[in-house]
């Protein structure tokens, strides 16, 4: 009976191409917009370290006087976007997590020696040895520091692979000297392509969907060097502006907890800090210390852009507009055929087939709709990566996103046409008959 | 001009009127929205930068 039906269905949708080929159209245009930003949406609100990132959390302490009401330089939770220095070190030397890294975002000029390659700047971070174990950091050759380098001010410095190939081509680069601002650097780990996105460790915010950081050496180092550092630096009073003082916010912090227990203890521990500290005459606000998951401070920075957003509500809009004119175009075809739907039901056939029948074929349309759809988001992908910013490049369609996406698209679509199949069962055979 | 055969025909076809009434409403929703938008942004586009440009 069900090919019956799809070879029924084939020959009615070939009776009327014109109005076939509209209401394909119609879903795929509907379908094509609206998977195009879902996809883009699902890739940004990825995770960056799956399988690590329930382990990690970005505590938060407020060092900031009471009174501050410049706007803008807050994020929008409250928080500082960042640790001062002395915290910082504080909580690295307290060693109470499994593990924690401090770190910072820098661009600092590489001087290639020994190749034709002009001097350019480049993008990296500043941080500590537990940086490279904490996440999990994939390496190509070599490895990170240890602790005692950080102490210790070393020169040492781990490429991603980008730079390497830059700078030394197919040759291996560890243990090779490379010249950043004035110093010279020895390359102790390269990284295979390390690219998490969105960059969480970094600063939170829009820039760090497609930032690549292509260099990562000791923050003691690049404090000593005073090696240039981009993103939020934020003083208050009157203790001047140096990185080392406790009246800057520059830092950012992590850490790792296996379990949910050293989280509460880990906790604790930031509040009893937070007291200890005001005894000392910091941390004048009340104490209330935030300790985030990766995946819960990534939702609190608010990272996807809100034209974003607005493009996917825009694009469902445009998605129930199409699914209304399917009902209506469907609706439109069906009740045309009541003469056919007649005689079947005058020779026997009972409602349940007519609705089958009818379901069938508006099935069949929305398949193809739901092809050609899909056939326009992989179009409508690939001009989102034409654009500059910096989440464009990820716009990729993945198998879960693909499956899902379509799945629910034509799900929808087949059950916008179950309305004009039940309207052209309920059609009374004896008048319809009569009238003819 | 009589107005009661089409008001009549409109009463007989509620489903299909309602479909179409929905259809024009979340277009126009839609296209006057975005409208508006694409406006606003090209007049922030077109705000005067101060500089001589050209």
């Amino acid at each position: 009976m069900f090919g019956y039906y799809v070879a029924l269905a084939l020959r009615s949708l070939r009776r009327s191409r014109v109005l076939t080929a509209l209401m394909i159209l119609a879903i795929g245009l509907g379908i094509g917009a609206s998977m195009t930003m879902l996809t883009v949406l699902h890739v940004m609100s990825g995770d960056p370290l799956p399988g690590r990132s329930a382990q990690l959390y970005a505590p938060q302490l407020d060092p900031r006087p009471l009174q501050r009401a410049k706007p803008g330089q807050t994020a929008s939770h409250g928080m500082p976007e960042g640790f001062t220095w002395p915290d910082a070190m504080n909580l690295l030397r307290a060693h109470r997590a499994d593990r924690q890294a401090a770190m910072a975002s820098g661009q600092v000029p590489v001087r290639p020696t020994g190749t034709t390659l002009h001097p350019f700047f480049e993008r990296g971070q500043y941080v500590t040895a537990d940086f490279f174990p904490m996440f999990g950091t994939p390496f190509r050759a070599g490895s990170g520091w240890a602790s005692q380098e950080d102490d210790e001010h070393a020169r040492v410095v781990v490429l991603n692979a980008g730079l390497a190939r830059k700078l030394f081509g197919a040759t291996p680069a560890i243990g090779r000297t490379m010249q950043l601002k004035n110093t010279d650097f020895r390359v102790i780990g390269v990284l295979d392509d390390w690219h998490p996105q969105p960059a969480f460790y970094a600063q939170g915010n829009d820039h760090a969907y497609g930032r690549d950081d292509e260099f990562f050496l000791p923050l003691s180092t690049a404090l000593e060097l005073k090696l240039d550092i981009t993103g939020n630096f934020s003083c208050w009073g009157n203790g001047g502006d140096g990185r080392s003082s406790d009246h800057c916010t520059w830092l950012q912090f992590w850490v790792q907890l296996d379990s949910s227990a050293k989280a509460r203890a880990y906790h604790d521990f930031l509040a009893d800090y937070w007291r200890d500290q005001q005894a000392h005459g910091r941390f004048p606000r009340p104490a209330n210390v935030q300790l985030p998951r990766l995946m819960d401070w990534l939702a609190q920075q608010q990272m996807i852009p809100g034209d974003l957003r607005l493009q996917l509500w825009l694009a469902l809009g445009f998605r129930g507009v199409c699914m209304l004119n399917i009902v209506g175009l469907l609706l439109a075809k069906f009740l045309r055929r009541g003469g056919e739907v007649s005689v079947r039901r005058a020779l026997g056939a009972r409602r349940r087939d007519i609705f089958a029948q009818f379901g069938i074929e508006s099935a069949v349309i929305c398949l193809a709709g739901g092809m050609l759809g899909f056939a326009l988001a992989e179009l409508g992908l690939w001009s989102v990566r034409q654009r500059p910013d910096g989440y464009a490049q990820l716009a990729h369609m993945d198998i879960a996103m693909l499956l899902g996406t379509f799945a629910l698209a034509v799900g929808a679509s087949v059950l916008a046409g179950l309305l004009p199949a039940w309207r052209a069962c309920r059609i009374a055979p004896a008048l319809q008959l009569k009238t003819q | 001009m009589k107005l009661h055969p089409v008001l009549a025909s409109l009463t007989r076809h509620r489903l299909t009127v309602l479909l179409l009434v929905l259809q024009v409403t979340f277009t126009c929703a839609i296209v006057c929205n975005v409208a508006f938008m694409i406006a606003q942004r090209i007049e922030r586009m077109q705000q005067p930068s101060g500089l001589a440009e050209r």
